[in-house]
């Protein structure tokens, strides 16, 4: 049971999580975001590198609070793109895509 | 109707002292009736005794019952002869028997409708001026005449006759022509009765309130004060009527009303006194409990003596800024008390806030939170159908010399496999396979 409840709340962050960047990526409107996808800009590291040095000590925070409850950036990803099915349309048509934009948030919280 | 005949035989055949409830239920009527019948019947001489002593038949009452005659009550009792009517209205004005008598004998040898005649004998035979006059009159009035000349100062009287006896006898008399029966006034005649009509009226109308409050006819239950005050006028009745001086009538008042007193202190409860004294406790006690009343009433009681106010001023002012901002002189303990109610308000305040702060996130946050329950579900059957579908399914092996891979045989208990490779055909055993 213990278990279980840990999985349950690991998800639940993982799904707060997920609708958090949601809704930033609303806020950026999701055409822009294709347009960046189509010309093989990263959104993550365009995003990370917008945010002021306070807001990424946050961000940094937050995702090291995610991965001690064993939420890793995968996870979020997922489930953003299960969020939002226009993004997962994009991610699938370019495979490498989805590995550049992990390998920018394990950058981001290895500078941290 | 009852009568005074009755009322005279009743008693004579009880004998002794009766009480007025046991001759109204002899004789069959009211206790007002009797009581004023027999009042009547004292007034001839008949019987004695009073309301609350009882009444008894006296000698003259035994007397007219041995020798037959009936009191007359009634036109029927009166007769319609000269001599019964002349006689008739002597009893009505009052006067002895003997004389009405002698006097009717002596008219009655002239003519009885020669009035001068009539009252020349009145005159001869002695009969009080009052009563002369009352029988004169109504046996005038039945002949249906007027008052000779010479007889008119004589029968009216002189002024100071009026202002004496005349006026008396009409205030005392000549009003008092009812009695009470069946709780009815009824006429008996001039200065008959025990009651003026307005006086019957009054008296009736008392007890008729009487009987929608208590209930008419209760025996046992103790006289009403309109009963009582009925009594003492049917006791004082006779006495008024035999023109009485005052100081009886004022004795006689005076004992009525004392009994009256008696009777209505002894339905006031006393104060009851506590045989034994108290104890020091109790005294002590008693003067902590006088000592705090009169702390309480301190200010007053100073006011009251002239003590002056004591100098301590219990009053400590603070200055406060006000809920409206202006600064204002307070008493210290009343700021204190009001930062203390400022800060509970503050508190709980804060409490409430917080409380709807965590309902609206856990508002936000089920539908996150179920999902989150369903997802984890999913993954657990997921992982339970991903270890069925493992363990089904058959395991396989790869051989290490020609990388043949290959398989256990359905119910394999760890017994040494080949490698289906007839080139190679290297044997396993069960440590090298789970190795």
């Amino acid at each position: 049971m213990t278990n279980f409840m840990a999985r349950t709340a690991r998800n639940f962050m993982v799904i707060k999580a997920a609708r958090e960047i949601k809704e930033e990526i609303e806020k950026a409107g999701l055409d822009n975001l294709k347009l960046l996808c189509g010309n093989g800009v990263s959104i993550v590291g365009t995003y990370l590198n917008g945010c002021t040095p306070k807001e990424q000590a946050r961000l940094r925070q937050q995702f090291g609070n995610l991965l001690n409850f064993g939420v890793t950036p995968e996870m979020v990803l997922d489930e953003v793109t299960r969020q939002i099915p226009d993004l997962a349309l994009i991610i699938e048509k370019r495979p490498d895509y989805k590995k550049t934009e992990l390998q920018k948030v394990k950058e981001f919280l290895k500078a941290g | 109707m009852a009568n005074q005949n009755q009322v005279l035989q009743a008693l004579s055949s009880e004998g002794g002292v009766v009480t007025t409830e046991n001759l109204a239920t002899s004789v069959g009527t009211t206790q007002d009736t009797i009581r004023a019948l027999c009042s009547k019947l004292k007034t001839k001489g008949y019987v004695d005794g009073s309301t609350k002593e009882g009444w008894t038949i006296t000698s003259d009452g035994r007397e007219v019952l041995e020798r037959g005659l009936k009191i007359p009550t009634t036109p029927e009792d009166v007769g319609a002869d000269t001599e019964s009517k002349f006689k008739y209205y002597g009893k009505l004005a009052g006067v002895d028997p003997d004389r009405i008598l002698a006097v009717t004998e002596a008219v009655l040898t002239s003519d009885p409708e020669n009035l001068e005649h009539v009252w020349e004998v009145m005159t001869q035979m002695d009969i009080a001026m009052p009563n002369r006059r009352r029988w004169f009159n109504s046996w005038r009035y039945y002949l249906k005449q007027g008052i000779p000349a010479e007889l008119k100062e004589k029968v009216i009287g002189s002024p100071d006759e009026e202002k004496g006896e005349a006026l008396s006898f009409s205030a005392k008399e000549r009003g008092k022509d009812y009695i009470i029966v069946d709780e009815e006034p009824v006429r008996v005649g001039a200065g008959l009765g025990d009651y003026g009509l307005q006086d019957a009226k009054d008296i009736l109308g008392i007890r008729a309130l009487r009987n929608r409050f208590t209930g008419a006819g209760q025996p046992g239950a103790p006289p009403a004060a309109t009963e009582k005050v009925s009594e003492l006028l049917t006791a004082l009745g006779p006495y008024i009527n035999k023109g009485s001086d005052t100081d009886t009538l004022k004795e006689i008042l005076a004992d009525k009303l004392a009994l009256q007193r008696q009777e209505i202190l002894s339905h006031i409860p006393q104060p009851v006194q506590t045989a034994q004294p108290k104890s020091f406790i109790e005294q002590i006690t008693g003067f902590v409990a006088a000592l705090s009343s009169l702390k309480e009433a301190g200010p007053i009681l100073r006011s009251i003596l002239g003590v002056p106010e004591t100098t301590a001023n219990p009053f400590t002012p603070a200055q406060v800024i006000g809920l409206d901002g202006q600064p204002s002189v307070m008493d210290l303990t009343k700021v204190l008390d009001l930062r203390k109610f400022l800060a509970e308000e503050k508190r709980a305040d804060e409490k409430h806030q917080t409380l709807i702060k965590f309902a609206e996130t856990a508002r936000e946050n089920i539908p996150d939170g179920i999902q989150a329950i369903l997802k984890t579900v999913s993954e657990a059957k997921a992982g339970t159908e991903a270890k069925t579908t493992a363990a089904s399914q058959p395991q396989m092996f790869e051989c290490g010399n020609c990388k043949t891979p290959f398989s256990a045989p359905a119910g394999w208990a760890g017994q040494a496999l080949k490698c289906p490779n007839p080139q190679c055909g290297r044997e396993y055993s069960k440590e090298e396979l789970l190795k």
